[in-house]
């Protein structure tokens, strides 16, 4: 980064190669969407190379780039929400991908759904900082830096979402808890 | 429509960087240096404008320990408002709201404490209900908050709102030391109506509408272009 920064334009597949794996995952993750993943990634870079002269060597570059990533996603995100129709087509896929799937991958895709639903029932902090931590494979000190709070925060609020996912983990699937999800079986 | 392979993705965002040109990091320090100058000598003028330091009826002494004291007040906020510390996002938003919230506080007690060891320097002045002082610092902190703002665009991804009252303070205060040296008048409420509302006036102000040029917005055209493309 610290060259690319510097005007060398031809470190930049270096830069990529650094960032956007890791990145593409994070927004894969939130967005459930490949199109819409690589829109933001690729909007994330641009914005990284819009500011690239501002960037100081030695300063990581990966809570920063998670730190654009997530503001873009934010933005998209709340500029989705008002498009109804969209939300009612991603249902309608998401209802006709899951009827293809195989018997064997139920489970999986039930503990990944319940797994989901947890993660969407807890507070968007510790959600953000879970996801930052535990699934985006920042440090505590650097998901710290991209939620512009304490690194104590973050332990806190990583350590509260992972006890809650645990626990609800650990439940049985039993109808009752299906019902109380609002899914059938 | 076709899923985009990693290396196609790779390949496509590589060459849509490859066509926007980005400042360097010299070219950007330019810019800012130029911006810098501009931040001095912008409130300079206007405080020579406006007749320079104005020490009587102040001895020497005290116009140094006001300006100085409030000088490295202000330069304090600066430092830590502006400073990105080991990290590109810049420091926790509470440290950055601490800047904000106490500087005005810091510098009215400063001028308080100066003044109140000198007798007869608190005197009531009903006529002069501070309306200068607040016009004047009005027109000192113009430039050097939208100087700031334009140095920081669209570069806080995480927290713009705390980040804008961080700013305003620091330019806020800046512009108090030239009040500082141009106005003898420490009476209280003189002090709460000409110094102290202009510098929390300027904090809300940035923290109310700078925060829109500090935060990190997607332009509309990159996310058609990047539709487009897929």
């Amino acid at each position: 980064m610290d060259r690319y920064a510097r005007g060398d334009d031809a470190s930049f597949p270096d830069v990529y190669d650094a960032v956007a794996p890791s990145l593409h995952a994070y927004l894969l993750r939130q967005t459930r969407d490949r199109a819409r993943a690589d829109d933001l990634l690729q909007q994330t870079l641009l914005q990284m190379h819009r500011y690239r002269g501002s960037y100081v060597a030695t300063y990581p570059v990966l809570p920063w780039a998670f730190a654009i990533a997530r503001r873009l996603y934010i933005d998209e995100f709340r500029r989705r929400k008002t498009d109804a129709l969209h939300s009612a087509r991603g249902v309608l896929e998401g209802d006709r991908l899951a009827s293809t799937v195989p018997e064997d991958e139920v489970s999986t895709r039930e503990v990944a759904h319940r797994l989901e639903a947890e993660l969407a029932r807890i507070p968007e902090t510790q959600r953000a900082a879970f996801e930052l931590v535990k699934i985006g494979g920042l440090s505590h000190d650097e998901a710290a830096q991209v939620l512009g709070t304490t690194v104590g925060a973050v332990k806190l609020r990583t350590f509260r979402a992972y006890a809650a996912v645990r626990a609800a983990l650990g439940r049985p699937f039993d109808d009752a808890y299906l019902e109380e999800r609002g899914h059938e079986r | 429509m076709n899923a985009e392979s990693s290396e196609q993705l790779r390949a496509r965002i590589i060459l849509r960087i490859g066509r926007e040109r980005a400042p360097t990091r010299a070219e950007l320090a330019a810019q800012r240096r130029l911006v810098v100058v501009g931040l001095l000598v912008a409130p300079l003028v206007v405080f020579l404008g406006a007749g320079g330091v104005r020490a009587a009826p102040r001895p020497d002494r005290l116009v140094l320990a006001t300006t100085l004291g409030s000088a490295v007040l202000a330069i304090g906020a600066a430092l830590l408002g502006l400073d990105r510390g080991r990290s590109m996002l810049g420091p926790p938003r509470l440290r950055l709201v601490l800047v904000a919230v106490i500087t005005p506080f810091l510098l009215f007690a400063w001028r308080v404490l100066a003044s109140s060891r000198h007798s007869g320097m608190m005197a009531a002045s009903p006529e002069r209900p501070g309306v200068r002082c607040l016009f004047l610092s009005g027109a000192l902190v113009l430039a050097p908050l939208l100087g700031l703002l334009w140095v920081r665009r669209h570069s806080d991804p995480v927290h713009p709102r705390a980040s804008a009252a961080a700013l305003g303070a620091a330019a806020g205060a800046g512009a108090w030391v030239f009040v500082d040296a141009w106005c003898p008048v420490s009476y209280v409420p003189h002090l709460l109506l000409g110094h102290v509302l202009p510098l929390v006036l300027t904090i809300v102000a940035s923290a109310c509408f700078g925060h829109r040029a500090l935060m990190l917005r997607a332009q509309v055209s990159d996310a058609r272009d990047a539709s487009r493309i897929t």
